[in-house]
């Protein structure tokens, strides 16, 4: 039996639209950086996850579970060889299965230290250096890093915290029209896996030609050099650290374009991106949500556009 | 890996960062960088680039991860298996030789490793005598860290052994984040197009350093200069020599750099902020006065330095116009400019050099203080707190950095040591039809590391209502700030409060900002004071955490003014306490009593209790209003 068939349908998810958005995103642009979905347990993190990468056929998913060893994940010196040939060889880990496809960490901030320190270097070069048990070895990682954590678990290191490219807050849905359809799914899903995907074939199929075809159109997309002025202004405005930012919400934008079948860049588009992008790089401080108000953003880029 | 290397030349701003490396790539005697700077500032961007700027140069990596025998060398284990030879194999140091050892995140290494890396970038030689090896090589590198500080800090001892210390910043100027985004794009988009847009000021700089090279064998300091140096290195209480020495080494490749071969105090003034700002310590005699004496003098003389901005100071470390040196004539300056640019470097920030500046010879007036007075601050917090971050653990966790032979039952095996061990002796051992024969003696050990923090409880009074606002606010105000740092120290820090008959735990000790957050919102306050009941509580609240996670440092944090008036068991609630004092000061619990009494007349119970507890006393009222974070903070670390 085909066992992809298994798998929930990622159009079938109901609400979360900010989450599906940002996971399309970086599939369909992988330099983005990846996403950071924060949220309460049983809001359909992981199936979304795992949906999307059914979705395509050129990525999977790679689990990293939170009790991983660092040899595994970095890969480590294949015993097995060496004591039957006597000769070292390289036995790849988790990162070296991930490259070019997407990382996946549940409760990425109950991750142990040293393991989190592998993966900042990692994700930094897209490269894998290993230097350890008498191996010396390096792979490409480039890998689409996407984390989910409940933030009352503790936070996640700064460090580590920027290099997700995008963050997503989930709350469960609020209304009942909604949660009554989520459990319908569910169920009908459950009861018959198969004729459930069937039913939604029509629109997985669509959404795949939507990616493919933003894929294609993302290298035409174009941008004003008032939008790029805007950007840097935002992220001055909002306090950022460094310069990732600004230029996460570049590309984000243009994903989003492309996605939306334009070449041109919109100022919706860069809102959105800040939306996506910013939370979590402002600097907080005590007794304050981190929450970025995209209201007062909005109001704020009308008021200095009617300055000009 | 491919030409995927962003070039050196097309970082913008930065110029600091730029100008250390560039002079440690002219004199490695320097003796590296340390950069230190908050994430996404292209501190490894930069560093990388330098791979190409010229063939040949190698810019290796040591990965966080790298355990001992990599980074030293170790046993060649393809021979020893099939040859039973005994052969040296090279690791990272002997890689890194004439190159730049380069270490990000450097504030996470294990520090037994960075010590040995140290040890090796200081003599230039690497010796190796382990697994029966005895070995030895050159290995002298340009050593390159970088760091974030928010992920802790660095000991002042591995401090001072860069070279050069350059705080990194990110710009605040929408013109250069403009710049920097369109660049990073265009060179993304093609990588190969983009850098060759900048071969030709990567020859330039490239030969240019060549240049200063050749020169700096020319270059002569004056013993005026040297003089200078040292009063610096003085006033600043530098610890030893290298500070002094870094400094005549820097002076003298900048001098190169701009093709002169006499050092001028200019020079001088350029570099040393890059040379004294994470050398920068207090009296080491522990003079309070002199420091208060230096901070009131500079409050006289310039009391809107105060107010400056620190991006300011950042950019111009060594402003001119706030020292007691002849005027600079702009005019001159840019004849000079025109003058040199054929063979001056393409990088705009060194500054010219001046023909009629003075080379000071001894006696020449001159003050220390006002060169350092820019300086002071962005000085960092040169003080320890690498005891909590990294302990050597028993559990099977954290990470493994060397092998040790075992005590004991062995619990960890080290497979790859082990098979070293045993590798030699393959050919002449008896294997009873196995692969490998492997004897008890060569049966090795892991050695792991992990950091741990300490897990803070703070064991608030809410009873009564004379300033029950007060001591929450404290506390409150604590607990955010050591939760907002809990990632670097690894605390977890929880909150109980008592009031009436109960103790309760209101914030489960934790990481969380949001937890505790909404936990801390409300709480309500009033009622008798069961002291006693709270300590006990406390304490046992302590030793459950510590049976789920035997390393951790417990500390518990009293806010009170110590006025009981909840006996235990219906004794005296005086009595009772001070008993449950003395049996939890056994508990290898750190206590902290913080004393809220206030008013005319003082029972000094805080006090007392703060005795039978063994723990350290302060009062509330001598802590500066939200800074019992800073005090608790100093008080775990000593």
């Amino acid at each position: 039996m085909d066992t992809r068939k298994n798998i929930y349908p990622f159009t079938a998810i109901v609400g979360q639209e900010k989450m599906k958005k940002a996971l399309i995103l970086n599939v369909i642009n992988s330099k983005i950086g990846g996403v950071l979905i924060r949220g309460e347990k049983g809001t359909a993190k992981s199936t979304a996850v795992r949906a999307l990468a059914d979705l395509l056929p050129d990525k999977k998913v790679v689990e990293l579970p939170v009790s991983s060893t660092e040899d595994r994940v970095a890969g480590t010196l294949d015993i097995e060889h060496t004591l039957k040939t006597g000769e070292k060889r390289f036995e790849p880990g988790v990162l070296a299965e991930a490259d070019e496809n997407i990382l996946y960490v549940d409760e990425v901030n109950l991750l142990d230290d040293h393991i989190v320190d592998l993966l900042l270097d990692a994700a930094a070069m897209g490269v894998n250096i290993v230097e350890r048990e008498g191996i010396s070895y390096s792979h490409p990682a480039r890998f689409i890093l996407v984390g989910t954590m409940n933030p009352e678990e503790g936070d996640l290191r700064p460090q580590l915290l920027d290099r997700f490219g995008l963050t997503v807050e989930v709350i469960g849905e609020q209304n009942v029209k909604d949660r009554v359809e989520v459990i319908k799914r569910r169920l009908a899903f459950e009861e018959n896996p198969e004729e459930f995907c069937n039913s939604f074939e029509k629109e997985q199929e669509k959404l795949v030609k939507d990616i493919e075809n933003a894929r294609g159109l993302l290298d035409k997309v174009q941008l004003k050099d008032q939008l790029l002025e805007l950007t840097a202004e935002i992220a001055v405005k909002m306090g950022v650290d460094g310069h990732r930012a600004d230029i996460t919400m570049i590309k984000t934008a243009k994903t989003l374009a492309a996605f939306n079948q334009r070449t041109e860049v919109t100022e919706q588009d860069i809102l959105e991106a800040a939306e996506l992008v910013l939370p979590h790089r402002m600097r907080r401080k005590p007794f304050e949500e981190s929450s970025l108000n995209i209201e007062q953003l909005s109001q704020w880029i009308r008021a200095r556009a009617e300055e000009e | 890996m491919e030409n995927v290397i962003f070039p050196f030349s097309a970082i913008v701003g930065q110029e600091e960062v730029k100008k250390a490396l560039i002079l440690n790539l002219i004199s490695p005697k320097i003796g590296g960088v340390l950069l230190c700077g908050e994430k996404g500032t292209a501190k490894s961007t930069i560093v990388r680039s330098l791979t190409q700027l010229y063939f040949g140069l190698k810019v290796v990596t040591l990965p966080l991860n790298a355990t001992e025998d990599r980074v030293v060398g170790t046993l060649h284990i393809e021979k020893a298996l099939k040859e039973g030879k005994k052969v040296f194999e090279p690791g990272i140091l002997a890689e890194a030789h004439k190159n730049i050892l380069y270490i990000d995140e450097v504030n996470l290494l294990s520090s037994s490793i960075m010590n040995t890396i140290l040890d090796v970038a200081s003599s230039g030689i690497n010796r190796v005598e382990r697994e029966g090896l005895s070995s030895s090589h050159p290995a002298s590198f340009i050593l390159v860290g970088s760091m974030n500080p928010e992920e802790g800090e660095i000991k002042p001892q591995l401090l001072d052994r860069f070279g050069f210390f350059v705080e990194v910043k990110g710009s605040e100027k929408v013109s250069a984040r403009m710049e920097i985004v369109k660049k990073r794009l265009d060179f993304e988009e093609d990588p190969a197009l983009f850098s060759e847009r900048y071969r030709n000021e990567e020859e330039k700089l490239y030969q240019n350093i060549l240049k200063a090279q050749e020169q700096l064998k020319k270059v002569k300091i004056s013993e005026g200069l040297l003089q200078v140096i040292a009063e610096l290195n003085l006033e600043a209480f530098v610890a030893g020599h290298r500070g002094d020495i870094v400094m005549a080494e820097a002076a003298k490749a900048l001098a190169a750099y701009k093709g002169r071969d006499q050092v001028l105090l200019d020079d001088v003034k350029e570099i040393a902020s890059l040379v004294l700002s994470h050398r920068w310590r207090k009296s080491p005699v522990n003079t309070p006065d002199m420091e208060e004496d230096y901070e009131e003098e500079k409050n006289d003389k310039e009391p809107q330095e105060e107010n400056q901005s620190q991006e300011q100071e950042q950019n111009e470390p060594s402003k001119s116009e706030e020292l007691d040196l002849p005027p600079q004539s702009e005019l001159n300056e840019t004849e000079q400019n025109e003058k040199d640019e054929k063979e001056e470097s393409p990088l705009p920030p060194i500054d010219l050099p001046e023909e009629e500046d003075q080379i000071f010879e001894i006696g020449d007036p001159f003050k220390a203080r006002d060169i350092l007075k820019p300086l002071m601050d962005h000085q960092i917090r040169n003080q320890g707190s690498g005891r909590r971050s990294k302990t050597r653990t028993q559990a099977k966790m954290g990470r493994y950095v060397k092998y040790r032979l075992p005590k004991g039952k062995v619990k960890d095996i080290a497979l790859d040591a082990t098979l070293r061990a045993a590798a030699p002796f393959q050919r002449i051992r008896d294997k009873n039809g196995m692969a490998v024969s492997i004897h008890s003696e060569d049966i090795r050990e892991k050695v792991r590391e992990k950091r741990v923090g300490n897990t803070i409880l703070f064991l608030v009074d809410v009873s009564g209502s004379m300033g029950v606002q007060k001591r929450m606010k404290a506390a409150k105000g604590a607990i955010f700030s050591l939760l907002h740092n809990a990632y670097q120290k690894r605390d977890t820090v929880g909150m109980m409060t008592f009031r009436g008959k109960q103790a309760e735990v209101v914030l489960p000790p934790t990481r969380s900002v949001d937890l505790a957050y909404k936990c801390l919102k409300e709480l309500p306050a009033g009622g008798k004071t069961p002291l006693a009941l709270a300590l006990n509580r406390s304490v046992e609240l302590m030793k459950a955490m510590r049976v789920k996670d035997e390393e951790i440092i417990p500390v518990v944090i009293l806010i009170s003014d110590g006025r009981t008036n909840v006996a235990l068991k219906g004794k005296d609630p005086l009595e009772d306490v001070i008993n449950i004092a003395k049996q939890a000061a056994n508990e290898k619990i750190q206590f902290v009593v913080v004393d809220t009494e206030t008013g005319f007349i003082k029972l000094g119970l805080a006090k007392k209790i703060a005795e039978e507890l063994q723990g350290f006393y302060v009062r509330l009222e001598d802590i500066y209003d939200g800074e019992l974070a800073t005090t608790l903070k100093w008080v775990l670390e000593n």
